[in-house]
């Protein structure tokens, strides 16, 4: 392998891997997005948690402790489904998961 | 360095090819659009690192670098441009360098500027269609590298197979791979379409890509059939060789594909048999170049064996299973609408049809892969041969052209009667006045007969439909009826579009019925100058020559052809030699095509002192139908492609739209026009000449001559006695030789009514004149100046030499010198009378 081809590649490479890495680098709306997705999911175990508490107490009254544990899932995680593929999304998505269709107005 | 940087380039791209893939399938999972975006750029970045990497072959090719081994099997210093060009593709590793960049380039395109409708299929499309050019790239990079080094670097390259040094080596390779690798667009929108459930709409949303592989692989396999016709010399066109199956089959599934897309739209169902013909036709496609390139069938189509067999079967199991776990995974969404339809409706003959085409690509699976499954089941090879193929295609492909002309007459079954009462009776005339039209031509084979009812049929099934709607729009719109059938075409080119392509489907069936069921092939021995009858035909050998040219030789024959008394055309067939490439000979046709029947005739050899050769004629009937039907049915593709009259859109979108569709339809267009001209352009072995020589029998035509003293001499003249009419000219040593025997003739005949005539060829007067001196020539001679003469006896070289007898028909030619001793046989025979 000469150098001339070594060096030509290289160059090839770094360009290809500069293009192909730049959408990965708008960090900054990704990061809010995932920040927002870890305050739900912080929220969401605390509820789980009072839930669980809750749940426990529920359970010498048998059958009611199931039903506030119902209720509070209820609670913790509003349902909101993809209106094409119908797979259940999280409240702060911007596309489905499994087919990808735009869940926002923008 | 060309080939480090060619194969680094290669490494790149199956780097970027897999990570590609699995960005998208990340993005998918993560909902996270900028792995999407990155996996997008990934596939723009293969599609550029191949181009750039089947730009450096190129380039090794147009410099002669013959230190790649890939270039010096292909290649040498003194082939033509275009030949150079067209290597890149002529062997197994530039082939598969050039798939795996059209692989490249067609994922981007998709995912490129999707339509609002294709876009939730193309993530999973992308990553599908990742991981095929992924695949191919590795087999390219790993076992069969166009970059590979030779140790030692030779002086030039061993050129290109004299087979493949044709203008259809441009063509027809790269609409093959085009129409292979498009194929596998339509199987990953059927993918994408299982894995987020949308099984209904995916083959409408495929449709455009679906159509154009089908166009593109329709437009090759014509083009190889004609390549073959015109270059094998063995007078036929498709010899159901695996290759030639292997590129049939998919067009098949793909063919049944889209009429199956058109009932699905119909919300008919269908679901599983669009599903399972996208993945079939993406299987076949892998399937035909597994074939070709494994070395497991022996064909002239063919690349070396390579150990690439065993991956590609892993890759097409890997397909059929991941697919088939797919459809049953989602088999609860793929039940489709209850058809109320019975039997005897569009629907039900349509299932029909799609069971035939199915069966019928079974059936060339089958032939294809008999000598490799009886070999292994019993150790002996068995040849599925061309009859074999024909016999059991020939009643599915009547059957096809059956269903053709039925179905549309059909509606809906409740309907049925009542459409089929308008509808019926051209069909009928069509089924009937086809078949009487051919008998009357001359076919009278039963079997034929049934055909052209059937092809009668089908055509006055297709023209009534278009003509009863034109009829009913011309009568809305109150305009013409001519305008009324380019404005359907225009709203609905899709339907009407469709229709052209049944109305080319049913000119090659005519076509493949004549070639099929009644050829003609003879064997004969010609001396110079004798006459030989061939069927219809009269041949006679006026010449032949060897030349070089370049690097071959070519021996040549010159064949003068009378149908019924009348010159018809001059024909010259030659084999060429090639030496410097293993000897191989290309006995190259020459070929007279009209709309009845062609008329090919083929070099088998030549005597050493070029005075006799031996020739195979064909003729082959009808064969013009399948060229022009071929034509036909790749425009109405083209048509049913084109986008109909949509809703306006604003105006710089529009005038954009209008700007591409407009380059497009011109491309197109070209393309068919290109290769209308390769198929009746000249080029063909014919020789173009004004007439023939007349015939021994024939009137000898007539002639005014000024001779050297200023009076003229008229052949009419001399009716009531013998003329002999002497082409020659002071340049031709033969001519030289054969004055004083002239002279001698002319002494002796003279007083017995004889008149020696000469008439010197594209000569001047004081050479003329000299040789006249020198000889002491008395007979009258002129100068034929304007070549009319000559023109008119269809001479082809001097001397030549017509004996003319007293009712002015001719008695004698001789082609070449003539003695006087020949010329006193003659003449005795003649002035006796």
């Amino acid at each position: 392998m000469s150098i001339g081809s070594i060096l030509v590649g290289g160059a090839v490479a770094l360009v290809v891997a500069a293009f192909v890495a730049r959408p990965l680098r708008q960090a900054r709306v990704g990061d809010v997005e995932r920040l927002i997705e870890r305050w739900v999911a912080q929220a969401r175990a605390e509820a789980e948690s009072e839930k669980q508490e809750a749940g426990d107490r529920g359970q010498e009254a048998g059958g009611r402790g199931q039903e506030a544990e119902g209720r509070g899932q209820e609670m913790a995680e509003p349902m909101a489904f993809c209106p094409q593929c119908g797979r259940r999304v999280g409240p702060e998505d911007r596309f489905c998961a499994r087919c990808g269709k735009p869940l926002r107005e923008e | 360095m060309l080939a480090e940087i060619g194969s680094i380039l290669e490494g790149l791209a199956l780097l970027t090819a897999l990570y590609g893939a699995l960005a998208t399938f990340w993005s998918i999972r993560r909902a996270d659009s900028r792995w999407a975006a990155s996996g997008r750029n990934a596939a723009y970045s293969a599609a550029a690192l191949l181009g750039l990497a089947l730009l450096a072959l190129l380039v090794a090719f147009l410099r002669d670098q013959f230190q790649i081994a890939y270039v010096s099997q292909h290649s040498s210093r003194s082939l033509p441009l275009y030949l150079k060009i067209s290597a890149l593709w002529g062997g197994q590793e530039g082939s598969l360098l050039v798939w795996s960049f059209l692989q490249a380039l067609f994922t981007a395109l998709v995912l490129a500027r999707p339509s609002e409708r294709a876009r939730p299929f193309v993530p999973w499309a992308t990553v599908l269609l990742s991981v095929v050019t992924a695949f191919f790239v590795a087999v390219t990079l790993f076992l069969s590298n166009p970059f590979a080094l030779l140790r030692a670097v030779p002086a030039d390259g061993q050129g290109l197979n004299p087979l493949l040094r044709h203008p259809g080596m441009v063509f027809h390779p790269p609409l093959m791979y085009l129409g292979y690798v498009m194929l596998a667009l339509p199987f990953a929108f059927a993918m994408a379409g299982l894995l987020i459930q949308r099984v209904e709409d995916w083959p409408s949303i495929a449709r455009r890509w679906t159509l154009t592989a089908w166009l593109f692989l329709g437009l090759g396999l014509l083009l190889g059939a004609r390549w073959a016709y015109d270059v094998l010399g063995w007078g036929g066109y498709w010899g159901w060789d695996p290759v030639e199956n292997a590129g049939l089959m998919p067009w098949l599934t793909a063919t049944a594909l889209l009429h199956g897309t058109v009932m699905q739209e119909e919300r008919k169902g269908f679901r599983v048999w669009n599903l399972l013909l996208a993945v079939f036709s993406f299987l076949l496609v892998l399937f035909g170049t597994f074939t070709t390139r494994s070395g497991m069938i022996q064909s002239v189509h063919a690349f070396a064996r390579s150990n690439m067999g065993p991956y590609f079967l892993a890759f097409m199991s890997l397909t059929l299973a991941v697919s088939l776990a797919l459809m049953i995974r989602q088999r609860r969404s793929l039940a489709g609408p209850p058809s109320t339809e019975g039997f005897l409706s569009r629907d039900g003959m349509f299932l029909l049809t799609l069971l035939v085409f199915a069966t019928l690509t079974v059936s060339v699976l089958v032939g294809s892969l008999l000598p490799t499954i009886t070999e292994a089941l019993s150790g002996q090879r068995y040849e599925a041969g061309p009859a074999w193929f024909d016999r059991v295609t020939g009643p599915q492909f009547a059957a096809l052209t059956l269903f053709l002309g039925v179905c549309p007459l059909l509606g809906r079954a409740a309907a049925a009667f009542r459409r089929l009462r308008g509808r019926l009776l051209p069909a009928l005339v069509g089924a009937v006045l086809l078949p009487v039209v051919a008998a009357l031509a001359g076919f009278t084979n039963p079997l034929s007969l049934i055909g052209f009812a059937f092809a009668g049929l089908a055509a006055g099934t297709a023209l009534t439909e278009w003509a009863l709607d034109a009829v009913a729009r011309s009568r809305h719109d109150g305009t013409g009826l001519l305008v009324a059938l380019v404005a359907l075409l225009n709203r609905n080119r899709r339907k009407y579009g469709g229709y052209v392509v049944h109305l080319g489907v049913i000119l090659i069936v005519i076509g493949l019925i004549g070639t099929r069921m009644a050829p003609f092939e003879a064997q004969r021995v010609l001396d110079a100058g004798e006459t030989v009858g061939v069927g219809d035909y009269v041949m006679v050998l006026e010449e032949t020559g060897r030349e070089a040219a370049g690097d071959h030789f070519n021996t040549w024959a010159l064949l003068s052809v009378y149908r019924n008394g009348q010159y018809l055309t001059t024909l010259r067939p030659r084999i060429e030699q090639y030496p410097t490439f293993f000897d191989q000979t290309v006995a190259v046709p020459a070929l007279h095509p009209a709309l009845r029947e062609d008329l090919y005739v083929v070099l088998a050899g030549v005597s050493r002192d070029g005075s006799s050769v031996t020739v195979k004629v064909f003729v082959n009937p009808l064969a013009s139908f399948l060229w022009l039907g071929g034509l036909v049915l790749l425009g109405g593709g083209v048509a049913a492609l084109w986008p109909s009259a949509r809703q306006a859109l604003p105006a710089p979108q529009a005038r954009r739209r209008a700007l591409l569709n407009g380059l497009g339809l011109a491309a197109v267009l070209l393309l068919l026009a290109a290769a209308a001209l390769a198929m009746w352009g000249p080029g063909h072995g014919e020789v173009n000449r004004t007439s023939g020589r007349p015939l021994v029998g024939q009137p000898a035509p007539g002639f005014t001559l000024t001779l050297l003293d200023g009076s003229t001499l008229t052949l009419a003249e001399l009716r009531g006695q013998v003329a002999v009419v002497n082409f020659w000219a002071s340049w031709c040593p033969p001519c030289e030789d054969e004055l004083p025997d002239l002279q001698q003739t002319w002494s002796a005949y003279q007083e017995r009514g004889v008149t020696l005539v000469g008439v010197a060829f594209r000569d001047e007067e004081p050479a003329v004149r000299d040789f006249i001196r020198q000889f002491s020539l008395t007979y009258p001679i002129g100068l034929d100046a304007d070549e009319s003469i000559a023109a008119r006896y269809g001479i082809t070289g001097v001397p030549e030499t017509f004996v003319v007898d007293a009712s002015g028909n001719v008695a004698a030619i001789h082609i070449g010198p003539v003695t006087a001793e020949q010329l006193a046989g003659e003449l005795e025979g003649l002035v006796g009378r």
